[in-house]
């Protein structure tokens, strides 16, 4: 760390002055001028106790972004801070290994260093020349300028040091209230002085891109379908993402979409979640029950509720029409194989060991499912169904889409019957479904 | 659609075409869905089913397409689309859609086709079932006459 | 339409449409396709059988075997026909003929349609798409 001795800096300036031979009273204000943004500001002399260049501070953690951390001067712990994040204006990307410009301050004997650009020279001025500030003179908060003064055909604008370094305790001592303080003073400077650079609320037009690179990247579309959803995850996506919030590509959009996908979705069920499914299902003596499963992957679904419904209305014939518009999904969804470990769980009564060695369903379960390739957006022939179980297809469909197909549910559900949808999506108001929740699952049933 | 259906449409479909066309190269397109009212490219032939299932299966072809086949098929050039090249493309329909009876018939799924009905025209539509746009699968097949797209549009008897 | 070709062999063979008195086979062709029957009357013509008449459905087809009868020796009978199947117009044939010689020539294939068929009276059956081969040797087959 080089320093250089203001007291010599001061000196050489009034031997200079003092060789000129104009007659010039002698200045009775210095400063130390500096940059911030290729902007010149000035601080009384009488403050800057040294000037330095250094590099690595100690970051402190969970203090106000201006706050760049500690510095060891000479055995001396000090607080640093940046003039350029203080005061919200552009700062270039710091270089950890380059040394920065600091002026060392020491007010009431505390001592803390100041990041500014590039340091100039120590400048005399006379005190009555300096002007009381106007706003459009400076773009930082005007709290802070004790003046603006001109010298050598550059104007200057003075800082009131006291004003920021007072400023900086209180936000030491409640960070937020005084970061907000800072912030409403600056943004009301913003509105006056249009040259600072905004930091407006951005969220709202996030989330609208968001919602549209879901769209495009894994064709998620935002409707009131899972807006509570989406608006939830936007919240914590920001905090653990800070600024960086848009989603560049598919992993991205994948990451965003991880928390929405129901439990046991594309995944045999466990014990437990089959068990609150049965909960839900009414009770019905029907002689047939009818469930249409738009959406079912690669079977996993159909094949667990053909289990449960077995299970629950032994007595009646069970037919399951499990759609999906992945052609290799659904096809192969016809002659799934069972894991042994899956076999021998609660689904054993419903499984049979082929001559591999490899388990499959039983026939009877089965001929319970009609596997087909077919869009839920085209018409389809579907009986009257007592059971609908579209886990988080809703979703994936465009906005007119979804309506149409929610619609299409409430034509073909019986008096009785429910529909069951993604644990993260719910039913839009309009359609007026009457909705039961059990755990985190819902059921919704026509008014 | 029920997936069974699906690949003795497909299967069929190729293995015919490719054995009328003297083992010419058949390629298949990607499959889609469609619901029914689809607009006719100039030929269609129209083979009915009915049965344990109900529909109809749609050869769509432009006629340059169709005109080319006939010819092949008939083992000499034929100058314009008439009686016989009709004929020619009604059989054509009817020897696909016939195997794929047989096939699905082996499957335990019985059902009958009708006798072919040949459709020429420049902006036809051909309309869906009993006024309910019932789903069509379409499987597109490219040859080197042109691209003749099968549609099946079937629905089980309820 | 692919057609297989014989190999000429050496030695020059009578064709098989030829009676041993030197007239014609004569058949009668059923179906519905007026490709159909110009295919088959192509493959029965190039060796030697005579196509004597040619009828659009069943119903057409039993009346001509009626009125040409004893004049047929064999029929070709297609199955998807409209006005009257060829199963039916099978029958019928059979009741007013039981020495007829009825081949059945479809592109169903179906099992029990085979079965029927021949309970019926049928002597062959062959399915389409026609391969010229195998369609003389049926004929002869039925024929000899």
């Amino acid at each position: 760390m080089e320093t250089r001795n203001i007291v010599q800096v001061a000196e050489d300036l009034l031997r200079e002055t003092e060789e000129k031979k104009e007659a010039i009273s002698a200045f009775d204000f210095k400063m130390v001028t500096f940059s911030l943004c290729d902007k010149d500001y000035a601080i009384d002399i009488m403050h800057i106790k040294e000037i330095a260049k250094a590099g690595k501070f100690t970051y402190v953690p969970n203090t106000l972004p201006f706050v760049l951390g500690v510095y060891n001067l000479r055995g001396e712990i000090i607080p640093i801070l940046d003039l350029r994040i203080f005061f919200n204006i552009d700062v270039p990307k710091r270089d950890e290994n380059k040394l920065e410009n600091l002026l060392i301050l020491n007010i009431d004997d505390q001592k803390f260093g100041l990041v500014v650009d590039k340091i100039d020279k120590v400048v005399g001025v006379h005190k009555n020349s300096i002007q009381p500030p106007h706003p459009l003179f400076a773009d930082i908060n005007i709290k802070y300028i004790s003046g603006i003064v001109e010298n050598n055909n550059r104007l200057y604008v003075l800082l009131d040091v006291i004003r920021i370094f007072a400023l900086r305790e209180d936000s030491e001592k409640s960070a937020s209230k005084g970061y907000v303080d800072n912030q409403t003073e600056i943004q009301k400077a913003e509105k006056i002085m249009p040259t600072l650079p905004k930091k407006p609320d951005t969220s709202d037009l996030d989330l609208k891109f968001i919602a549209e690179n879901l769209a495009e990247f894994k064709n998620f579309h935002a409707t009131d379908v899972n807006r509570t959803w989406l608006k939830q995850r936007y919240s914590e996506w920001k905090e653990e993402r800070g600024d960086d919030v848009q989603l560049k590509n598919s992993n991205d959009a994948d990451a965003f979409l991880k928390p929405f996908w129901s439990k046991h979705n594309e995944k045999w069920w466990s014990k437990e979640f089959a068990q609150t499914v049965t909960k839900l299902l009414p009770e019905n003596s029907a002689k047939q029950i009818v469930v249409w499963n738009p959406g079912c992957g690669q079977g996993f679904e159909a094949y667990s509720l053909a289990c449960v419904l077995k299970q629950k209305y032994p007595t009646a014939k069970v037919r399951i029409y499990a759609h999906d518009i992945d052609l290799l999904a659904v096809s192969n969804a016809t002659m799934i194989n069972v894991p042994k470990d899956i076999a021998s769980d609660w689904y054993a009564p419903f499984v049979t060991q082929k001559t591999n060695g490899e388990y499959t369903f039983k026939q009877d379960i089965k001929d319970c499912i009609m596997f087909e390739y077919h869009d839920c957006k085209n018409s389809n022939t579907l009986p009257m169904v007592d059971l609908v179980f579209a886990r988080d297809t809703l979703s994936f469909l465009d906005e007119a889409s979804q309506k149409n197909v929610i619609s299409d549910f409430i034509e073909k559900m019986k008096g009785n019957a429910i529909a069951i949808i993604g644990e993260n999506e719910a039913m839009p108001v309009s359609f007026n479904f009457r909705e039961q929740n059990y755990g985190t699952l819902y059921a919704y049933s026509k008014d | 659609m029920n997936v069974v259906y699906i690949n003795p449409f497909v299967a069929t479909s190729i293995s015919i075409l490719q054995e009328v066309l003297g083992g010419a190269e058949v390629k298949r397109g990607d499959l889609g869905l469609k619901p029914t009212a689809v607009p006719i490219m100039g030929v269609a032939a129209l083979v009915g089913l009915a049965g344990d299932v109900e529909g109809r299966v749609l050869f769509d072809m432009t006629i340059d397409t169709a005109l080319k086949i006939a010819s092949v098929m008939n083992g000499e050039d034929l100058p314009e689309f008439d009686d016989l090249a009709k004929a020619t493309i009604s059989e054509l329909a009817n020897l696909i859609t016939a195997q794929v009876v047989t096939k699905l018939h082996e499957l335990g799924f019985h059902f009958d086709l009708t006798p072919p009905a040949l459709f020429v025209g420049q902006k036809m539509e051909v309309a869906a079932l009993d006024g309910e746009n019932v789903e069509a699968l379409i499987v597109p097949l490219l040859t080197e006459y042109g691209k003749v797209e099968i549609n099946f549009s079937i629905r089980e008897r309820v | 339409m692919k057609t297989k070709q014989d190999f000429p062999s050496i030695n020059e063979r009578p064709p098989e449409g030829l009676k041993e008195d030197g007239t014609c086979f004569r058949v009668l062709v059923i179906d519905d396709s007026m490709f159909v029957a110009k295919q088959l009357g192509q493959i029965l013509t190039s060796e030697g059988y005579e196509v004597v008449a040619t009828a659009v459905d069943g119903k057409d087809g039993v009346e001509k075997y009626k009125e040409l009868c004893p004049n047929v020796d064999l029929v070709t009978m297609d199955i998807t026909m409209p006005k009257m199947d060829g199963i039916t117009a099978l029958e019928q044939i059979m009741a007013f003929d039981k020495n007829a010689k009825v081949v059945m020539v479809s592109a169903l294939g179906k099992e029990e349609l085979v079965k029927k068929s021949l309970m019926l009276g049928a002597k062959s059956y062959i399915v389409k798409p026609l391969d010229r081969k195998k369609v003389l040797e049926r004929i002869a087959k039925v024929l000899n």
